[in-house]
């Protein structure tokens, strides 16, 4: 968060305001226009229906609306990452009351997190921008409180989104260095202990990686997220429930503490 | 294959057994803070809003389905865990804080097989992360375009190239070095670097409840008739998220286990309220001067959306 404490350049941004104020006349529109009523053509009038929302909403077309319906799902799938986000945050429950924790402790959540989620989606839905919530808040407030709560909301939703990506990234060079100490140079050590300076280029590999596949990738981002993922996620549960029945295979009365948590055998 | 035996269902759904020496019932809470790590990335999705064709309903139904289809795919992977998980204190006292590598691995009984269970995880984490980097991009794009962060005028540059087209190239390496530069305090002070990433979670949830409020409390007038209309349920949704997020923000701010050392501290909470202080004095400073906010009215929009359905309901006379 250090860049919040450089001054501000007036000149740039004061530059930078009069540019981004006063803009949004339909003329303004640049070349992706016409890429976008190629593909008008086929999906009928709602991208202009959004871009003319967009106008409304004082800010040019500028980005390719090129996702679709399942591909933001999955892309909202991948941001989640369920699977790896449970398992890097393990430790929490554990600590905090073990597995009643973890089961009922996620579930509680997981509901508390659609009433989140359907709140901002009601209003995502009047005010649709990339700004998302920092424009949310400035249409939403009284006229005497807009400018100072979506000025908060906004520095608050842009260096939660900076420092979650940091901590994403730097969670997954740490996983990734606990993975490979699953081998053992001997018991209980694995066998890459790995210095504070590994680590951190571990990251910034990450980092380097995740940046040129989000540009680069760009036109193909969209694709590559439902295909990778949805490939990915049921290999993660294939293994799991196959290993897991296993596990019940491996027992007479397999089913017996999956129907009747009360009552299920010990070990 | 279950090297450590198997435990029972009672075990799996009752097993309540505290070990941060927190009171059970607040020791529980902090357990919740696995759930709303996971969660946390909830309203990043929003950023995405102009690169989808109706993001007025495909936005909101993306929001709300990951998170339905995340809670089945959840308790797919959290049940096969707990099914198989070894010995409590013994994970919890793993240095590394990661028990799920170790968990896996008792249960296969070799590294091989743990390996081959483990890459999908570590493979998701990177996507993970290629989706993060693209929200925080548009974020960073989205709130300069406004003239909120200085030297807005690069960071609001969109790339035209053929290769990059449509990316906010300026604003993601703004976004990557501020990232590259916070890791670094990792080499100072590991829970200073902790206090970093996790202010990341407390931010999150403050920028999802400022909305929500200010939606509640002027009476959800702006919401009536939104093409994403929760109805008569929207007030209870938004009471319990409004609840949820005055829960999560002081969870945040904990350490997760008490006694607390120097090096345990939790330090978000300080980083938290320095942001608050740094951004509140900025704006008396600066914003207040400069930051206009979006610039246009609820007029203009309410107006647009009119007319778009106006023109929908001739089309479909015609």
């Amino acid at each position: 968060m250090g860049f919040l404490t450089n001054p501000p350049d007036r000149n740039l941004d004061q530059a930078g305001l009069a540019a981004g104020h006063g803009q949004p006349a339909p003329s303004t529109k640049n070349q992706l226009t016409d890429a976008r009523k190629v593909s008008n053509e086929e999906s009928g009038t709602d991208v202009d229906e959004s871009d003319a929302i967009l106008l409304a909403m004082g800010y040019k077309p500028e980005m390719a609306r090129n996702r679709s319906t399942l591909q933001v799902a999955f892309m909202s799938f991948v941001l989640a990452s369920i699977p790896y986000g449970l398992a890097t945050t393990f430790y929490y429950p554990l600590v905090g009351g073990g597995p009643a924790n973890i089961i009922w402790g996620w579930i509680m959540v997981s509901l508390i997190i659609v009433c989140v989620a359907a709140s901002l989606g009601e209003i995502t839905s009047v005010y649709p921008t990339a700004g998302g919530v920092y424009y949310q808040t400035f249409m939403l407030a009284p006229a005497k409180y807009k400018r100072i709560l979506s000025w908060i909301c906004g520095w608050a939703y842009v260096v939660g989104n900076i420092t979650i990506t940091l901590a994403v990234n730097f969670g997954s060079a740490l996983f990734i260095i606990s993975c490979v100490n699953v081998f053992e140079k001997s018991p209980g050590v694995g066998i890459w202990e790995a210095s504070a300076w590994e680590t951190w280029l571990v990251f910034v590999a990450i980092t380097l990686f995740c940046n040129a596949v989000s540009s680069l990738g760009n036109r193909w981002l969209a694709l590559v997220d439902v295909r990778k993922v949805s490939f990915l996620t049921e290999i993660t549960r294939l293994t799991f429930c196959i290993d897991f029945r296993h596990f019940l295979d491996s027992r007479r009365c397999c089913c017996h503490s999956y129907r009747h948590p009360g009552h299920g055998q010990g070990r | 294959m279950a090297k450590g035996g198997r435990r029972s269902g009672e075990f799996v759904f009752t097993h309540f057994e505290p070990q941060s020496g927190w009171t059970p019932g607040w020791s529980f809470c902090v357990g919740l803070l696995q759930a709303a790590y996971a969660t946390s990335s909830t309203g990043m999705i929003i950023s995405m809003c102009e690169e989808v064709q109706e993001p007025s309903t495909q936005v909101p139904k993306a929001m709300v389905a990951t998170i339905l289809i995340n809670l089945g795919a959840g308790l797919m992977f959290l049940l096969p865990l707990l099914f198989v998980i070894p010995d409590l204190a013994t994970l919890a006292a793993l240095a590394s804080g990661q028990p799920v590598p170790t968990i896996i691995a008792t249960a296969v009984g070799s590294p091989g097989g743990a390996i081959g269970l483990l890459i999908p995880l570590m493979v998701l984490g990177l996507i993970c992360g290629i989706g993060c980097t693209t929200a925080a991009s548009r974020c960073v794009w989205a709130f300069s375009r406004d003239g909120a962060i200085p030297g807005s005028k690069w960071w609001k540059q969109v790339n035209n190239t053929t290769a990059l087209e449509g990316v906010p190239l300026n604003a993601m390496m703004l976004s990557m070095v501020v990232q590259i530069l916070l890791a670094v305090i990792y080499f100072g002070s590991v829970a200073a670097y902790n206090a970093f990433s996790g202010v990341g979670v407390i931010c999150l949830t403050v920028s999802y409840a400022i909305p929500i409020a200010t939606n509640l409390f002027t009476g959800r007038k702006h919401v009536k008739g939104a093409d994403f209309s929760l109805g008569p349920l929207g007030l209870f949704c938004n009471i319990v998220a409004l609840a949820w997020s005055c829960l999560a923000v002081p969870l945040f701010c904990m350490p997760t286990t008490i006694p607390v050392t120097a090096t345990l501290m939790n330090y978000a909470s300080v980083v938290f309220a320095a942001f608050i202080i740094i951004a509140g004095v900025w704006y008396v400073v600066w914003g207040q001067k400069n930051y206009q906010g979006p610039p246009t009215h609820e007029d203009t929009i309410l107006e647009a959306r009119g007319s778009i359905s106006e023109a929908r309901r001739h089309s479909k006379v015609a």
